[in-house]
């Protein structure tokens, strides 16, 4: 019987390259690798940890003039299983970086009382870069119910060593 | 364990899919339910400040207006799974894309950030903790002309 694996299998994944909002583009490509060995009922390995598979960058935007940070949205797309692609969903993984806006207008305000001038410089200050370092965790689900061949189940389950399981 | 505990740690998780749903998120107005099934929902809401309080936030989508979130507000809207782009107008448009799956809740913060002529505002990726802190100091905007919404950035 081959092995199937449920929608909404939750699973632990590791980004393996580092992103960042200021040098992300939307549609952009990045590795991720599974962190969490998913098993079956008895507990044999289906997907074991250190498969790789693909996310996609959704949203980015670089910081911004007036203290806005940057941002990142992040999803993963599938887990590579010999020639299956184990479809996933429910990362977005992402966030904002270190919003300075209201020091920025706060300062400006007080600046500009004294001289209008001095402040237009404030504008052009960015808030900060939104990361996310090569390692970050995240959980993600399985999108839909798929079923392996035996080739991909051996190519992603339990590492068979001398006829045992390990 | 290690990993779990690495992942509360490490991870920023955007959206809160119904079998993650920890506290209930109460505001002034009453509780944010879950998305309806075959639908996700997203929270806009904006902090009450000083800053920029005179000045709306409005959310539209294409060209219809989603939200208009004044200082301290907050709505829901349903959306269809699939892409979606968010975007305020003004002084400067800004944009937010979100990829709404079934199930899931999606948080966007509206802030008023400096501008040359007036304040911007700006949406960001926000999540359910940063929301829940803020819940108890927030009003569903009723729609319309809520006269708590505040007038729109000059453009």
């Amino acid at each position: 019987m081959q092995p199937v694996l449920p929608k909404n299998t939750e699973v632990v994944l590791a980004v393996a390259d580092s992103l960042a909002s200021k040098t992300s583009k939307i549609g952009d490509r990045f590795r991720i690798s599974l962190a969490s060995p998913v098993t079956d009922a008895s507990g044999k390995i289906l997907l074991r940890v250190g498969i790789v598979g693909e996310g996609e960058v959704i949203h980015a935007a670089k910081p911004g003039f007036g203290g806005k940070g940057g941002e990142l949205i992040l999803a993963a797309r599938f887990l590579q299983c010999g020639d299956e692609r184990v479809p996933l969903g429910r990362f977005h993984l992402g966030g904002s970086g270190n919003d300075t806006s209201k020091t920025t207008i706060t300062t400006s305000a007080v600046v500009g009382a004294v001289s209008p001038i001095a402040a237009v410089p404030l504008m052009f200050v960015t808030g900060g870069d939104y990361r996310v370092p090569a390692g970050t965790l995240a959980q993600a689900r399985i999108n839909a119910d798929t079923t392996l061949t035996e080739a991909d189940a051996t190519a992603c389950g339990e590492v068979q060593i001398k006829g045992e399981s390990k | 364990m290690k990993i779990l505990l690495s992942i509360a740690a490490c991870a920023t998780a955007l959206a809160a899919g119904s079998a993650f749903a920890a506290e209930p998120l109460v505001t002034k107005s009453g509780a944010v339910g879950d998305a309806k099934a075959g639908t996700g929902q997203v929270v806009f809401f904006r902090p009450g400040s000083i800053m920029g309080a005179a000045l709306g936030c409005t959310v539209h989508e294409d060209e219809k207006e989603v939200a208009r979130l004044g200082s301290g507000k907050y709505y829901v809207i349903t959306a269809a799974p699939g892409k979606h782009v968010y975007f305020t107008k003004g002084e400067a448009t800004d944009k937010l894309n979100l990829e709404v799956e079934d199930g899931e809740t999606y948080f966007v913060k509206c802030n008023i950030g400096m501008g040359v002529v007036a304040g911007r505002a700006n949406l960001s990726p926000s999540d359910r903790d940063t929301f829940a802190k803020k819940a108890k100091g927030l009003k569903l905007w009723a729609g319309g002309d809520d006269k708590d919404g505040a007038k729109d950035a000059p453009k």
